[in-house]
């Protein structure tokens, strides 16, 4: 596995928000604040950077459900964003493929056979709906 | 572990710690392998949509700058071990075996000098863009200033009346624009007509005299190379003030203008286009 450069931290992070949001402007909106909270939390400290923190507040973000508002998604990004947590987080974060599963399953808060138990019921779900 | 992690092979995957025994043994079995490729199959699919979702260029570089200006450092250990599969087998990463054997010391003087690094800087940025934000306004107010003139907002509003004009309201006349001076008196008594002479030999298809904010303006349509429109009307009854033989240009949405004084009239060239349009055109006709 490759390491991954902040830019694709930024992306992967955004492409999180945005299965999670539905919506561009929702997920643009809270990429900023996620990166400005973190920031500010930091302050004058010389704090390393902690990409996986970023993730850790992206998903303690409030979830929204995807029949709760109009979304700019369609075709399989829609079929992730339907999906229902934590099989959408899980296995969005899975397919950005930025962190390693031992990492991922930290972030999510669960261990490694959890984290394949979600995958798992998680690309059933997508099978079935596509 | 064994078979339940299953779900969790993909090919960049498939060498980390925690599943590169599994990876091996569903590769080296055909039924396994074959299940597995159906499942990466599926996967990239969905993978390859997802990747397709982007910020754009401008969005990610105002979260670069803002990570940039908080004097953190993003290739620091953090980053590099949530990337880095060996670390959670337990190795250390070369940068935090290094960070470790700097000792206590080191941290506090280095938490101790981050302020003094990272506050002057931050206060120089605000103050140079701040200093280049004051001098952009005042270029453009002091360059909005010197291409304006007396009157531009009334030659302004008198290009936008031609945004109604259907053509009909002409009366056709073919002829040369310098030709019409006698026509204009004796049909309409108009005694301030003046056309600048790089325009006097251009034929003319029509003509009109109309009032404008109490001014009679005289107007003519002639089609060189593209529709045109002449104005002339006395200058001080629209409070236009241009010199005698300067061009200004003004533009609205659609028209743009250029307009110039001949004695006391005000003379006005008009078509659809921009400012550099104008500037060629009135560079060819002066020729």
């Amino acid at each position: 596995m490759n390491a991954a450069s902040p830019l694709d931290h930024i992306q992967a992070l955004y492409r999180l928000l945005l299965i999670r949001t539905g919506q561009r402007i929702e997920a643009e909106n809270a990429i900023r604040q996620i990166f400005s909270e973190s920031l500010q939390k930091v302050g004058d400290r010389s704090e390393k950077v902690d990409f996986a923190e970023f993730f850790r507040t992206a998903l303690s973000l409030p979830a929204i459900a995807s029949s709760s508002l109009k979304t700019d998604l369609d075709g399989w990004a829609l079929a992730l964003h339907q999906l229902p947590e934590p099989e959408r987080s899980a296995i969005t974060l899975f397919y950005l493929e930025i962190f390693s599963p031992t990492v991922l399953g930290d972030i999510l808060g669960v261990d490694i056979n959890d984290l394949a138990r979600i995958i798992g019921t998680a690309r059933k779900s997508l099978e079935t709906v596509h | 572990m064994g078979q339940s992690l299953f779900p969790l092979l993909r090919p960049a995957y498939e060498n980390t710690p925690e599943l590169a025994t599994l990876a091996s043994q569903v590769r080296a079995d055909s039924e396994s392998n074959g299940n597995l490729e159906r499942q990466i199959e599926f996967d990239n699919k969905v993978a390859r949509e997802l990747s397709s979702l982007s910020l754009t260029g401008s969005q990610v570089n105002e979260i670069k700058f803002m990570l940039s200006t908080s004097d953190l450092d993003m290739e620091s250990k953090n980053l590099i071990n949530t990337m880095n599969p060996q670390e959670t087998d337990g190795q250390l990463h070369p940068s935090k075996a290094v960070i470790q054997a700097e000792g206590v010391e080191q941290e506090e003087d280095e938490r101790e000098e981050s302020p003094r690094r990272a506050r002057p800087r931050t206060i120089l940025l605000a103050v140079a863009v701040g200093l280049i934000a004051t001098v952009c306004a005042v270029v453009f107010l002091i360059s909005d200033r010197l291409n304006s003139f007396d009157g531009a907002d009334r030659i302004i509003e008198l290009l936008d009346t031609a945004n109604y004009l259907t053509g009909d309201e002409f009366e056709a006349v073919e002829t040369k624009a310098g030709d019409l001076e006698d026509w204009f008196f004796l049909k309409h008594g108009l005694e301030h007509y003046a056309v600048p002479k790089q325009f006097a030999s251009i034929k003319t298809v029509g003509c009109r005299v109309f009032k404008f904010n109490g001014a009679t303006v005289a107007q003519i349509m002639a089609v060189p190379d593209k529709e045109v429109l002449f104005y002339m009307f006395p200058s001080d009854d629209l409070g236009i003030k241009v010199p005698n033989g300067k061009w200004e240009i003004v533009e609205d949405e659609n028209w743009v203008g250029g307009v110039t004084g001949v004695n006391d009239t005000c003379f006005l060239v008009a078509f659809k286009g921009n400012k550099e349009d104008m500037k060629e055109f009135l560079a060819k006709t002066g020729r």
